[in-house]
């Protein structure tokens, strides 16, 4: 156990690209002398998803030893924070588990709405702050245009920003001496009732479910008997330890320090992000502040492409599951695309990850339908239900009325963008909170109804925005909309899986929008294929799709068998690519590109 | 001919040489070098001999030889000899029909013209000459080596020659309009009066030159819509001349069809010898199963294996199921389908999907046939998925 005095708890903070892996990377090198050759690139990002795109997706963290200029031998933990809007209630407790923040800005790039995002979460909760100007060996960076702008778009004083650069090492020294002298030490009474915050949790298939602590007050103990508060469930706990990165194991976490415990818990579900843990036999009387239990947001249908595949979908969910509490999901049937299931995510991400992990993970083909957000839908009997698939919406005459959820996005752009964000805005029912300048930057602050985002607004922002836009959300609060189920009906039959919840006003150009889609999405068929868009039996909007013309090999004669052949099976394996509904072959991917709004 | 299908027995030869490669063509087919005529004679002789005995051993059921076919390649440029040789010996094997029909490809330049006669005499009653087009901007883009008047006097030749004339065109071509097309093709059987046209639309095959001009983008296709026009035209002018559309791209006049194509359309007995030449074979041995025998594709790989004994590349047999679908692939190409007594498995044509077919008009069972509808011809491939899937 470590004296509370020579302890430093912070969390990195930082924008995507903003370097924060290379700067992590760094100072474990720095204070624990790991060799090159052991550090793989970025040490913290460990999934391969992580690496790829950059962002962090599990909390992580590391303990750093540093010998600082009073020659005490200090210990730093590092707490590596999701990087991401999906997951800002994980970043809240990760800072929780802090007393400071180290934030990190690019030089050559400034301040990004993320950043604001999670920096105003530090500030919330008390967090002192050690800024750092990273990337200062760059050509284009221009720290004194960043110090500026980070005071006036945080309000953080510039001039204590230290200039460093994680590539070449320099400004590393200052950056640890620094979060020593600035950063409080943890309190805490060591014998006081155990309480420990569950920051994270996640599935190892070696050690079982690994639980991510810190310890606020008490002490844990290996062999100790302890009870999650929230779900009053009881372990015992069969070893701790802390990451250098590597496991090392202790018999004891005090006060002020951050670890691991193993307790034969057998599912991530029973560990529940901001839970408190604490002595089974001596128990605390309240749980840490702060806790609530994580909801999905946004829902999608995911089906195999091949029915067969069913099994092997909802195993891979399950074993998903073990490692993310935050999504859920629950078998359903679409009379498109059969069998599958609802799941739940936390945000777009979140949704996006897990669904390319099923792909390349497990190998699954899938077919995913559009993305839906939940509504609040008040019947006749003043029965309250949650609607998760538009699919199920009650009979309209059985309505009182319908609430959706909205949001509150932050999105920082050049200015000369400005223009063309706030049109984006208005068109996806947007009100404004908030817009300000700092410099040739823009910070725009809207109101915007969550099924307006959930689909293609990030990438519309992206794109008109040559990629300069940053762009941030946490939920704000549901509304009675006026809300209309648009379905769409393929040869008079409406598809399940295409239905989807619209504005009434933007009804019919979503309708037209989407038939006009799906038109140029299905190929010709050898018949005639009618395409309707409809608010319940009123048909808003209609396409044809003409029959193909012409289909035919010219030549085939004794030799060409084989060669014919070959070629109807390749066409035949395109196909197993497309769903059958009744006559029509659906494309699977229309299923998603289908509902994107476009350009309308 | 009253002939049961069943035993008929068809003979392709492949010739694979060239005076050049066209830029569209895919076939074993390659420029001419010098021969040893006297070598090829033997290897194809060889392959004759050898194919006899396949017949037996493997209890092949045929009646007489009722085809011939030499294809290739240009095997109006065969020398005389061994054509002569090889009709003679398959003769000797295998006994001709009385009314077998024996056709060779040829091509329009002054030096085959020459042999019309000649070729004639030995025998072939009928000759397929690759006309293409009449137009010698559209001859020129094809990389054809004979003009517009090559075309005429070889037309003109071979009628007087051969009561038997099929002539090949191509549609689809660069820039070609539907109304110039009409006017081509309506000059020509004004003018010649073939007995049998086929009438391809320009396809670019993988492996050409014309495929890699495509890949980079210096040749265009002609779309869908135009494609569907080109054919429909085609086929209706073909109608009114009295053509009867019996095959996808075959039309004929009242008994003309070629014989020897039909042998493959419904899927009968046929031997083929020479370079890349395949041969399809029921045995009654095998519980009626169909087999395929293989050549070297090569023509230096083929003659070196057959110069001394035949020596085929493989002999596989074919599954049931495959060859139902080969079956229902090579018939449905047909106006009048295919017997449905021809098929292996008759379950097949009663699930869903053909059921469905059935119910939309678009394809005929009756307790003899089943076929494709007249107006769905025009998208054969995509019937043909929904069937065999």
């Amino acid at each position: 156990m470590t004296e509370t005095n020579l302890i430093r708890n912070f969390a990195i903070i930082a924008h995507i690209d903003h370097g924060k892996s290379t700067l992590a990377d760094r100072l474990i090198q720095e204070c624990n002398g790991l060799a090159e050759r052991d550090m793989k690139e970025q040490v913290l990002d460990s999934m391969d998803i992580e690496r790829e795109r950059g962002i962090t997706i599990k909390s992580q963290t590391v303990r750093l030893l540093y010998k600082h200029t009073d020659n005490q031998t200090y210990t730093l933990n590092l707490m590596d924070t999701p990087g991401h809007v999906d997951f800002a209630y994980e970043v809240s407790r990760s800072l929780s588990a802090c007393e400071g923040s180290l934030l990190v800005v690019d030089s050559s790039q400034g301040v990004e709405a993320q950043t604001l995002a999670n920096v105003y979460q530090a500030i919330e909760v008390n967090h002192e702050i050690v800024t750092i100007l990273n990337k200062i060996d760059l050509p284009a960076s221009e720290p004194e245009r960043i110090r500026q702008q980070i005071e006036d778009v945080i309000g953080l004083p510039g001039e204590e920003c230290i200039e460093v650069s994680a590539k070449t090492g320099q400004g590393i020294k200052e950056v640890l001496s620094s979060l020593v002298e600035k950063l409080p030490p943890p309190k805490g009474d060591v014998n006081a009732q155990l309480q420990a915050l569950l920051i994270d949790s996640w599935y190892d298939p070696y050690l079982g479910v690994l639980t991510l602590v810190r310890v606020k007050q008490g002490m844990l103990r290996k062999g100790q008997k302890i009870r999650f508060m929230s779900t009053q469930v009881s372990h015992t706990i069969e070893s701790l330890g802390i990451f250098t990165p590597k496991i090392l194991n202790v018999d004891t976490l005090g006060p002020g320090e951050i670890g691991f415990i193993t307790a034969s818990v057998k599912t991530v579900a029973d560990c529940k992000v901001g839970d408190t843990i604490t002595d089974e036999r001596n128990p605390a009387k309240d749980m840490l502040p702060g806790f609530k239990p994580s909801v999905p947001v946004v829902f999608c249908g995911l089906f195999p492409m091949d029915n067969a595949q069913f099994s092997d979908l909802k195993e891979s969910l399950s074993k998903l599951s073990l490692n993310d509490a935050s999504f859920s999901f629950e078998a359903e049937t679409s009379a498109a695309l059969g069998f599958g299931f609802r799941c739940g995510f936390l945000g777009l991400l979140h949704m996006e990850i897990i669904r390319e992990r099923l792909t390349r993970e497990f190998d699954l083909d899938l077919i995913s339908t559009a993305p839906s957000v939940v509504y609040k839908v008040q019947k006749t009997d003043n029965t309250n239900v949650l609607l998760h698939n538009p699919a199920d919406l009650p009979d309209i005459n059985h309505i009182n009325f319908i609430e959706e959820p909205w949001i509150k996005a932050t999105i920082m752009v050049p200015d000369e963008y400005v223009g063309s964000v706030l049109t984006l805005c208005t068109d996806r029912r947007g009100e404004q909170i908030d817009l300000t300048y700092a410099g040739a930057r823009a910070m725009i602050v809207y109101k915007l109804p969550l099924n307006e985002v959930v689909f293609d607004f990030y990438d519309k922002l992206k794109s008109m925005t040559s990629g300069y836009a940053s762009f941030d959300y946490q939920i704000d609060s549901y509304k009675q909309g006026n809300l209309v189920r648009v379905s769409i009906l393929v040869n008079g039959d409406p598809v399940d899986a295409l239905a989807m919840m619209s504005h009434r006003d933007q009804a019919e150009n979503r309708g037209r929008a989407i038939c006009a889609r799906l038109k140029d999405l299905i190929p010709r068929q050898l018949f005639k294929v009618a395409l309707q868009a409809a608010i319940g039996g009123k048909v808003i909007a209609r396409e044809t799709i003409t029959p193909m013309r012409k289909d035919v090999t010219a030549k085939c004669y004794g030799g060409d068998i084989s060669r014919k052949k070959k070629l109807l099976e390749k066409q035949k394996a395109g196909k197993k690519r497309m769903r059958q509904f009744g006559k029509v072959e659906i494309p699977q991917n229309a299923f998603f590109e289908a509902l994107k709004m476009g350009d309308n | 001919m009253n002939l049961s299908y069943k035993n008929n027995l068809g003979l392709y030869i492949h010739w694979p040489y060239c005076e050049s490669k066209c830029p569209y063509c895919d076939f074993n087919s390659h420029k001419t070098e010098s021969i040893n005529e006297e070598d090829w004679i033997q290897a194809y002789v060889n392959q004759l001999h050898t194919m006899k005995e396949m017949l037996l051993k493997y209890n092949v059921k045929f009646n007489k030889l009722n085809t011939i076919f030499f294809g290739g390649g240009t095997p109006s440029l065969m020398p005389l000899k061994v054509i002569e040789k090889i009709l003679n010996t398959a003769n000797k094997l295998f006994d001709f029909e009385e009314k077998i029909e024996i056709t060779l490809e040829a091509n329009p330049g002054s030096y085959e013209r020459e042999k019309f006669l000649d070729i004639n005499q030995m025998g072939i009653n009928r000759l397929s000459l690759g006309v293409q087009s009449l137009n010698d901007t559209n001859l020129n883009f094809l990389g054809r080596k004979h003009n517009y008047k090559d075309a005429i006097i070889a037309l003109e030749l071979a009628k007087r020659t051969f009561s038997n004339v099929s002539i090949d065109l191509i549609y689809g071509l660069k820039n070609q309009k539907i109304k110039e097309w009409e006017i081509e093709l309506n000059s020509i059987i004004k003018n010649f009066q073939p007995n049998h046209i086929s009438v391809y639309q320009l396809t670019i095959e993988e492996g050409t030159k014309f495929y890699s001009d495509y890949k980079k983008g210096l040749l265009k296709i002609i779309d869908e819509d135009l494609s569907a026009d080109f054919y429909d035209n085609t086929n209706s002018l073909l109608e009114n001349f009295d053509y009867k559309r019996y095959e996808v791209s075959n039309h004929a006049k009242n008994n003309f069809e070629c014989s020897h194509n039909l042998n493959y359309w419904n899927s009968n007995n046929w031997i083929g010898i020479g370079p890349g030449a395949y041969s399809r074979l029921w045995s009654s041995n095998n519980n009626n199963k169909r087999f395929e025998i293989e050549n070297y594709k090569s023509p230096k790989s083929w003659l070196s294996k057959n110069i001394h004994n035949a020596e085929f590349k493989k002999i596989s047999f074919i599954d049931n199921s495959e060859t139902n679908i080969d079956i229902l692939i090579m018939g449905l190409r047909l106006s009048k389908g295919i017997k449905i007594n021809k098929l292996l498995d008759k379950k097949i044509i009663k699930n869903e999907k053909i059921i469905n077919l059935i119910n939309e008009k678009i394809i005929n069972i009756n307790t003899e046939r089943i076929k494709v509808n007249k107006n769905y011809m025009i998208k054969l491939n995509a019937i043909l998925q929904q069937i065999i899937n």
